[in-house]
């Protein structure tokens, strides 16, 4: 069974590479063909295809026929889990912060006193 | 502090800079702010200084019990905490990070306090194309 956590450090060790990040930064503008996006690297054919299948093995990419084609998407649901910590972050530190500016102002308000 | 993703968030804070680097390092006053609303701290315990370790206990609701643990990295009064932040106890935990407060005086005399969370996983590069990150975290907005 797959579990969450492993789920996770699956989608965080594909896109530890930086033509796999490359790989989600075109399909997030758009689905395309592995074809298509090997104009963009200079690897070979079979090079960026083993990327997309570890891509596609974490979730983050799935594939469908179309015609000759083969097209690549990303699955922005995989990755939503994996990236939900940097708005979880964002929101711990500012409502912890919103406490300490209430906390700060009310001792300032005591000691004007 | 590395590549990787990173959070900044930038408050300003009416006290000095003394007042406010022992807020946001002496455990009996870290206990009364920190943490998101609905969160309580059960424990804090800091050994400041560099290398010395910290561990907060949060505990959201009847069940959810967890541990931030850590080193400082740097320790520059009153302008510089830097320290490891992991967390222990949760099943699917957020990724280990390094959050470093940096902290400045205004002319006024209120802290400027400049925090960035760096976390020791990559993301794609969408913060070079602005306009995609914003629609990608709307998106993730929406689904969350």
């Amino acid at each position: 069974m797959i579990t969450e956590t492993d789920q996770t450090d699956k989608v965080f060790s594909a896109l530890a590479d930086k033509s796999r990040r490359k790989v989600v930064e075109m399909l997030h503008q758009k689905d395309s063909s592995i074809l298509e996006l090997s104009e963009s690297f200079s690897m070979s054919f079979q090079a960026l295809s083993k990327h997309i299948k570890i891509l596609e093995s974490a979730g983050v990419v799935t594939k469908r026929k179309e015609g000759k084609f083969v097209i690549c998407s990303l699955d922005h649901e995989a990755l939503k889990k994996s990236l939900q910590w940097i708005s979880y972050h964002s929101n711990f530190w500012n409502e912890s912060f919103n406490k300490l500016d209430r906390l700060i102002k009310k001792e300032r308000g005591g000691k004007r006193k | 502090m590395g590549n990787g993703s990173k959070v900044y968030v930038e408050r300003m804070f009416q006290c000095e800079s003394e007042a406010l680097f022992d807020w946001l390092t002496k455990p009996e006053l870290i206990a009364q702010w920190f943490g998101p609303e609905g969160f309580s701290i059960e424990k804090v315990k800091s050994t400041l200084e560099e290398g010395g370790s910290y561990q907060i206990e949060l505990r959201k609701g009847e069940n959810i019990v967890f541990e931030i643990r850590g080193k400082y990295l740097k320790l520059q009064r009153p302008q510089i905490i830097e320290f490891t932040y992991n967390y222990h106890g949760l099943e699917s935990p957020p990724p280990p990070s390094v959050v470093q407060f940096k902290i400045s005086a205004t002319e006024s005399g209120d802290s400027m306090l400049s925090m960035v969370q760096a976390f020791k996983v990559e993301t794609p590069d969408f913060a070079t194309r602005s306009k995609a990150w914003e629609y990608m975290l709307e998106r993730l907005s929406q689904l969350a």
